[in-house]
């Protein structure tokens, strides 16, 4: 007996109700509802290994506006409080670069951290 | 603090503050003691503000006396202090014949009481003066004597006056027990510590009866009773011009509506006994209660436009009158004391006579230096353009307008800082120079009004109260928060790359969020010469500097965003022919036919006042966040609300936590987007709520914002009451009906949490493009525009959030590409300056509402194409689009149909439509069909 899920793709602001079917192995089997090819992939992505982008603000010495940072690609679902923890740490010195990583690999993840803004 | 006085002034309500500036007038060491943490913490706070003519009290009556006096000092004190007094006059109204015989009772106490011009009129005339009023009015008492004011400012500029003639104050300083010792007073506080004073003025409000009783066997008794008002928005302000008063009948007094001095509306209040002395929470059935008997004046009235909610507890005693001056078993303790309307008019009075028995009782000598006058500092908002320039000349920090809304400039705030009496509390300020008292209730200035305190009095930003002691603003902020305020102020210029004040533009474009940006970069690239780029910030980027999660430029860049990175690419890829101007503000735009030639935008900065001369303007100003008085949310006043924007900037901006354990109200993107920053923060966010069945963020938000989570999503709930007294305790939600979204009785619940983030819908900002006279529409609260975004005033143009809320930046940025291809065309003198032959395009069933409003004549005869942007009403399955054409003769025809998968209301819906197809037909509709 086939499984199937359903989630709203969160790839842009449509929203986009997806529809995975597993076959009786457990594997992807089938996708619908997504209208465009990112729609495509992410639906196989959350079905097996959900991944959000984060974003987040980090505290400079000297400036009271905080550094705006992202993940630069999607991290798993289940680390995101791990990551956060990492970020929330972080203590920065000016000047900071747009796109300039601040942490090499959040929380294991294997995924950078970077600035989405610049600190002069 | 010294501890021997002459004079010790119990109490800093206008009582108090009046009493103090007459003794100010002795050579005499006095002290004012306030329990609260600003003037007037009480009745002087919260009520209806009238300077009543005097008709009313029995004649023979303290009140009697000191209502007269004290209606005849009003102008001579507004004057020589300086705070505005309107006289309006009031009219009390009958609504039977029954009441007609009241009224003609009162016109002869009136005379009794030695009022002058109190008069009879007849229906006719009543109508005449207030055609507002309801036509079962079958005539009315008129009194001219009668008139408005701020009970605020007229106790603060007594307080002020007497602080400069001497008179010294001490606040968050109660008074616990008062007791006789020989020829003088002991008086106990609350900090343990003792004052001993010759004389004692006991002007403490609804505590006055404990403290009487504790020097005098002459007992008082004191009854708060609680009353409710619902204050209105500045557009109703004009609904009535006298103060509007029901005759009094066996059920009661009535309420009374009014407009206030500061131009908006009141309604109120009630009287309910309470045995509370500081409880002023007001509850839904009060406010119901007033909403309905206020019909009786105005059959109009209803909840809409309602700022905010507020109540005022009055100080009743039991021997029905005032009880002013001494016991005569307490010599030297002076009550002011049952002192309920009309306490404020009499205060002045009354005042005038406690420092005269004082004087004689302790035979105290005249002080010579008395200066009678205070000369308040002119405010920002009240100067004319030459005035203007010569305060900005003079003071640079006069320049930086810090609210938007009512026009308070940092000047006025540091007046205000730096003035006579300490300012304790944020409120304080916005009492004293207006700040947060307009339309955006603080959303906007609260967080730079933040910097701004803790720069000043180098207090920590998670210790600035909003109101009470404890009502604590943020819950977290970092440690060198105020070091790196104070370091940011020093390196504020005036920025950008215009230099002189009386410049000439083709395009000038007001606002440099997105929309701005692309309508500047396009007027530039469309051929305009000279464009000049205004905004109020430092930066360009608007709301998106704020934004910091990703999920913008997907259409723009086809990639996702984050807020300030989008920004970034606009401002780097921004034509280099283009000037800009930061941290200025537009105060108006004055159209070419008012002032020939040219359009002249009008702004400050640091630098001065500017004239701008400009052949096309886009206003691209933004849009703002609805406020809490659109619920009309009952219970109590605590800090720990904020508009979700607010809280964004706090975070985001500032590095501040607003809160610990949060409610959002409101499922728009903003609340979504907070709920998840909130939760990545470390606050506990309890759930989010919405009064639709649907959410009016858009879908994607609710799962990576809610879901991912684990925040609980409440549909059909709404927030009725607010709990706790400084900080927020509580909220108590319930049931929104389906349809009406009004709370169901019966299914409140109550949920402790410390913040409320209201997430309620954003407005578009049109003060500017109200300046120029531009008309508006109902539906989208922005300008009425051609498909060229042209306004009804020629040659200015709108776009962005301004014109209608957007949900996808990348659409306002498009549509500020489109609004700045216009100004340049127009400039260019490519498109033709008026289209009397333009087709308007209605909403039709389904659709709330259409921009543009209407096609250009030239546009429908180049054939272009154009887009239609729309908004359905409600949810639909399997939608369809339908534009109808409808010609002169009323016949419709179909002219373009689309189908969609699903439509919901919190997303923009768009139709291309090619304009050959539309020429000869009287009228466009747009109507939306699907299934539930």
């Amino acid at each position: 007996m086939a499984d199937s899920t359903s989630f709203t793709c969160v790839s842009c602001p449509l929203g986009c109700v997806l529809e995975v079917t597993f076959d009786d192995a457990g594997n992807l089997a089938d996708v619908s509802g997504y209208t465009c090819n990112r729609g495509l992939e992410y639906a196989k992505q959350e079905a097996v290994d959900p991944r959000r982008n984060i974003s987040a603000v980090v505290w400079a010495d000297g400036v009271l506006e905080p550094l705006s940072v992202k993940t630069s690609s999607p991290i798993p679902k289940a680390k995101i409080f791990d990551v956060m923890e990492e970020v929330r740490a972080l203590r920065l010195q000016a000047p900071i670069d747009s796109g300039q990583v601040v942490i090499e690999d959040a929380a294991g993840t294997g995924v950078p951290i970077v600035a989405t803004k610049s600190l002069a | 603090m010294q501890k021997q006085w002459d004079v010790v002034v119990i109490g800093a309500g206008v009582a108090g503050c009046c009493a103090a500036r007459e003794l100010a007038r002795w050579n005499a060491r006095t002290l004012v003691v306030e329990a609260g943490n600003d003037i007037c913490c009480g009745a002087t706070r919260a009520n209806s503000g009238i300077v009543h003519a005097g008709f009313d009290p029995k004649p023979g009556s303290a009140k009697a006396r000191f209502n007269r006096e004290g209606s005849l000092l009003f102008p001579q004190w507004a004057e020589e202090l300086g705070f505005p007094l309107f006289r309006n006059g009031s009219l009390v109204v009958a609504y039977s014949d029954e009441e007609m015989k009241t009224i003609r009772d009162l016109v002869a106490r009136g005379a009794e009481n030695g009022i002058e011009g109190v008069r009879e009129v007849s229906r006719d005339e009543l109508l005449e003066m207030e055609p507002n009023v309801s036509p079962d009015a079958v005539g009315a008492l008129l009194a001219p004597t009668g008139g408005i004011c701020d009970p605020y400012h007229v106790a603060l500029r007594a307080a002020e006056n007497a602080a400069e003639n001497g008179v010294e104050f001490a606040f968050d300083c109660r008074v616990e027990r008062v007791r006789k010792d020989g020829n003088s007073f002991v008086l106990d506080l609350d900090d343990g510590s003792q004052l001993t004073s010759r004389a004692v003025v006991n002007a403490a409000g609804a505590f006055a009866d404990e403290l009487n009783n504790q020097v005098s066997e002459r007992k008082l008794h004191i009854t708060p009773r609680r009353g409710d008002y619902c204050l209105y928005d500045t557009d109703m302000g004009s609904t009535f011009s006298h103060t509007m008063f029901q005759a009094p009948t066996d059920k009661g007094k009535g309420v009374l509506i009014t407009p206030t001095i500061h131009g908006n509306m009141i309604v109120g209040p009630n009287a309910h006994a309470q045995d509370s002395k500081t409880d002023v929470s007001t509850d839904a059935d009060g406010l119901a209660e007033i909403l309905q008997a206020g019909k009786k004046t105005w059959p109009s009235l209803s909840a809409r436009g309602i700022i905010t909610n507020f109540a005022g507890l009055r100080s009743t005693g039991d021997v029905g009158d005032f009880v002013i001056g001494e016991p005569d078993d307490a010599p030297g303790f002076f009550n002011i004391a049952c002192f309920e309307s009309p306490g404020l008019t009499s205060a002045p009075a009354v005042g005038v006579e406690i420092a005269a028995q004082i004087g004689s009782c302790l035979g105290l000598d005249a002080n010579e230096s008395f200066n009678p006058r205070r000369v308040p500092k002119t405010l920002f908002a009240q100067m004319n353009d030459e005035e203007r320039a010569a305060a900005i000349a003079a003071d640079p920090s006069e320049g930086r307008v810090v609210c938007r809304c009512c026009e308070v400039s940092e000047a006025d705030i540091l007046d205000v800082l730096h003035g006579p009496l300490p300012v304790l509390t944020l409120d304080a300020l916005k009492w004293r120079c207006g700040v947060m008292m307009g339309r955006c209730h603080g959303g906007f200035c609260s967080p730079e009004l933040m910097k701004i305190y803790v720069r000043e009095t180098g207090i920590d930003p998670t210790k600035v109260d909003r109101r009470l002691r404890g009502s604590y603003m943020v819950a977290e902020a970092r440690q060198d928060y105020k070091d790196l305020v104070e370091a940011q102020s020093h390196d504020r210029t005036v920025s950008g790359s215009h230099e002189e004040s009386s410049a000439s533009y083709d395009v000038v474009v007001v606002g440099g969020g997105a929309a701005g940006i692309a309508a500047a970069n396009a007027a530039a690239r469309g051929g305009a010469a000279r464009v000049l780029l205004i905004d109020r910030e430092g930066r360009l980027g608007g709301i998106l500097k704020q934004c910091v999660h990703s999920g913008f430029g997907l259409h723009r860049f086809s990639e996702e965003l984050t807020g300030p990175e989008y920004a970034q690419r606009e401002v780097t890829s921004m034509d280099s022919s283009v000037d800009t101007m930061m941290n200025t503000s537009v105060l108006r735009v004055d159209p070419a036919e008012t002032v020939g030639g040219a359009h002249t935008v009008v702004a400050v900065n640091e630098s001065g006042q500017h004239a701008i001369r400009a052949k096309a303007v886009v206003l691209s100003t933004g849009s703002r966040e609805r406020g809490a008085g659109a619920l009309n949310v009952a219970g109590s006043r605590p800090s720990g609300v904020f508009s979700a924007g607010s809280a964004q900037n706090f975070m985001n901006l500032q590095g501040c936590l607003p809160g610990k354990r949060v409610v959002i109200q409101g499922t728009g993107d903003v609340g979504l987007i907070m709920a998840r920053r909130l939760a990545l923060q470390g606050a506990e966010v309890l759930c989010v709520l919405g009064t639709s069945p649907w959410p009016a963020g858009l879908r994607r938000n609710v799962v990576q914002c809610l879901d991912d989570f684990g925040i609980p999503l409440m549909l059909s709930k709404t927030v009725v009451r607010l709990e706790g007294d400084t900080r927020l305790e509580a909220v108590w939600i319930a049931d929104a009906e389906v349809g009406t979204r009004a709370p169901i009785p019966g299914t409140e619940e109550r949920i402790e949490c410390d913040t409320l983030l209201l997430s309620i819908g954003l407005l578009p900002e049109n003060e500017v493009a109200k300046t120029a006279g531009i008309q508006l529409s109902r539906a989208t609260g922005g300008a009425v525009v051609d498909d060229t975004l042209a306004t009804s005033v020629s040659g200015i143009f709108a776009c962005g959030n301004a014109l209608h809320v957007h949900d996808v930046v990348d659409f306002a940025s498009a549509e500020g590409d489109r609004a700045g291809a216009s100004a340049a065309a127009y400039v260019l003198g490519d498109a033709p300056a008026s289209q009397p032959q333009a087709i308007p395009v209605e909403a039709g069933d389904g659709v709330s509402y259409i921009v543009p409003q209407q096609i250009a004549a030239s546009s429908i005869a180049q054939g272009k194409e154009v887009t239609l942007f729309f908004r359905v009403r409600k949810p639909m399955d399997k939608p369809a689009f339908f534009l109808d054409g409808v010609s002169d003769s009323g016949a419709s025809e179909q002219i373009k149909r689309k189908k969609g998968r699903i439509a919901v209301p919190a997303e923009m819906e768009q139709m291309k439509v090619s304009l050959d197809s539309v020429a000869g037909f009287d009228k466009l509709v747009l109507r939306a069909e699907g299934g539930e």
